[in-house]
């Protein structure tokens, strides 16, 4: 084997280990985003579990209680609106549910996210119990205005 | 002997031919199926929810009032993209000319005026099963609506469809069944009526229930979930929904329904389930219960 061609294979292995790494590293960047935007979401889940539990009449109505839910959703959609870089759908290779129209319609994403985000503010700011309801109509159907349109049905 | 194979193929053809079109040929009702009856707008306007008309026969993004059925939003699907009609009173570009008989026809024995087969993407598979007096009464509610004038809106054109419309008569002697809804005589009389709207006017089945391979609803899995039709995740089972625990009893099912994510259930949007829930929160509060109390009572 000439000094040449074993330099090459050399550096032919190293590219390949430099091409893995790197892929491996903007994989894992894809799979934080992906992580993140699910836990935010599951933030967002638990805030609404104690605004509807209010709303039902199974817990009793504490409007600091509410406020804090609802600023937890706000913070929550506001940190995962950034939390959808394009390339973190399906071709991800991530289990996750996000529909390549967020990518397509980003417009429509953005408009989404912020009718929610705005909703929330307005359920942190209930007072009573009689105007709980209606925010949380609002609220809700932030939540159902993106799903339907941007989040896939389970695998 | 060249010639003799000849003619045997050309026998075949001809018997081939012949054969399928004796197979598909449409076999619309006859008049004598239509009973003397006073439509009732209001309970058209219940069958007209509980079906999600609107959500298929929407008009086009900005193309219209999308509170009214002028179709022409795309429908995408396997075999092509449907343009689904106008199926408001308008005399051209709408049902306004159909005869009763017509739209009995078209709902119950997917065959159009023109007697033609209807592809399967409109559920007359499920349609069938409703009483007709429903589905009068939805005719007269439909014409109650304010008439559009749909002229010039896109329409279905699929690859060969005169050949593939035609096959569909093949495929409703395998898959298409009909005949009346049968009442569970054990049950309630809201289980039943439950079990109704979920099997004809719902057509909850249609997703819910899973294919066989004639693309026929596999009844042995009676809505126990399978692939989305859209081809990407799944359309969830709703058997069972006690035992698992995906609902804690009649009244929060009902609510689900009624309510969707507004109330915080969760996969109550997704995968066209949106549309669905939007449809059934306009239906009377008895009519949801009696779904509720159907579903959440299947093992």
């Amino acid at each position: 084997m000439t000094m040449i061609s074993r330099i090459s294979k050399t550096t032919m292995m190293l590219g390949a280990v430099v091409v893995l790494a790197t892929g491996g590293a903007a994989a894992d960047g894809h799979l934080g985003k992906i992580k993140e935007r699910q836990e935010a979401m599951k933030a967002v889940g638990g805030g609404m579990k104690i605004i509807v539990g209010t709303a039902k009449g199974e817990m009793a109505f504490d409007a600091a209680a509410i406020n804090k839910a609802a600023m937890t959703i706000k913070t929550n959609l506001e940190k995962s609106s950034s939390l959808f870089p394009e390339g973190t759908g399906e071709e991800s290779g991530v289990e996750n549910r996000a529909k390549p129209e967020i990518w397509l319609d980003t417009e429509g994403f953005a408009a989404a996210m912020k009718k929610a985000i705005v909703a929330a503010e307005k359920v942190a700011g209930v007072t009573q119990k009689a105007d709980l309801m209606p925010a949380l109509g609002q609220l809700g159907a932030g939540c159902k205005g993106c799903h339907e349109n941007f989040r896939a049905p389970k695998k | 002997m060249k010639r003799k194979s000849t003619v045997l193929l050309a026998g075949i053809a001809i018997t081939g031919s012949a054969v399928f079109m004796v197979l598909s040929a449409p076999q619309p009702f006859d008049e004598k199926v239509l009973p003397a009856h006073k439509p009732d707008m209001a309970n058209g306007r219940v069958i007209y929810d509980a079906g999600g008309c609107i959500s298929c026969h929407k008009p086009a993004k900005g193309a219209g009032d999308v509170n009214l059925p002028s179709g022409g939003a795309p429908l995408k699907t396997p075999i092509g993209t449907f343009y689904p009609p106008n199926i408001t009173g308008d005399a051209n570009s709408g049902i306004g000319n159909w005869s009763d008989l017509q739209f009995v026809n078209a709902m119950m024995a997917g065959v159009s005026p023109t007697g033609q087969h209807y592809f399967p993407a409109f559920p007359y598979t499920s349609y069938a099963r409703l009483k007709i007096t429903d589905v009068l009464d939805l005719k007269a509610y439909l014409m109650s609506l304010k008439k559009v004038d749909t002229k010039g809106q896109k329409t279905t054109h699929l690859l060969a469809e005169p050949v593939l419309r035609r096959g569909m008569g093949v495929w409703k002697k395998v898959s298409f069944e009909q005949g009346d809804f049968v009442a569970d005589t054990t049950q309630t009389a809201s289980w039943n009526r439950g079990a109704y709207l979920v099997a004809g006017a719902g057509h909850c089945n249609e997703c819910h229930t899973p294919r066989n391979f004639a693309m026929g609803l596999d009844f042995s899995r009676h809505l126990a979930g399978g692939p989305h039709p859209e081809g990407k995740g799944k359309v969830p089972s709703l058997r069972g929904l006690k035992k698992r625990k995906r609902f804690s009893s009649v009244d929060d099912l009902n609510s689900a329904l009624r309510f969707g994510e507004i109330l915080g259930y969760e996969d109550m949007s997704s995968g066209g389930m949106g549309d669905v829930q939007t449809n059934m929160s306009k239906l009377p509060e008895a009519e949801t219960k009696a779904i509720a109390e159907y579903l959440f009572s299947l093992q």
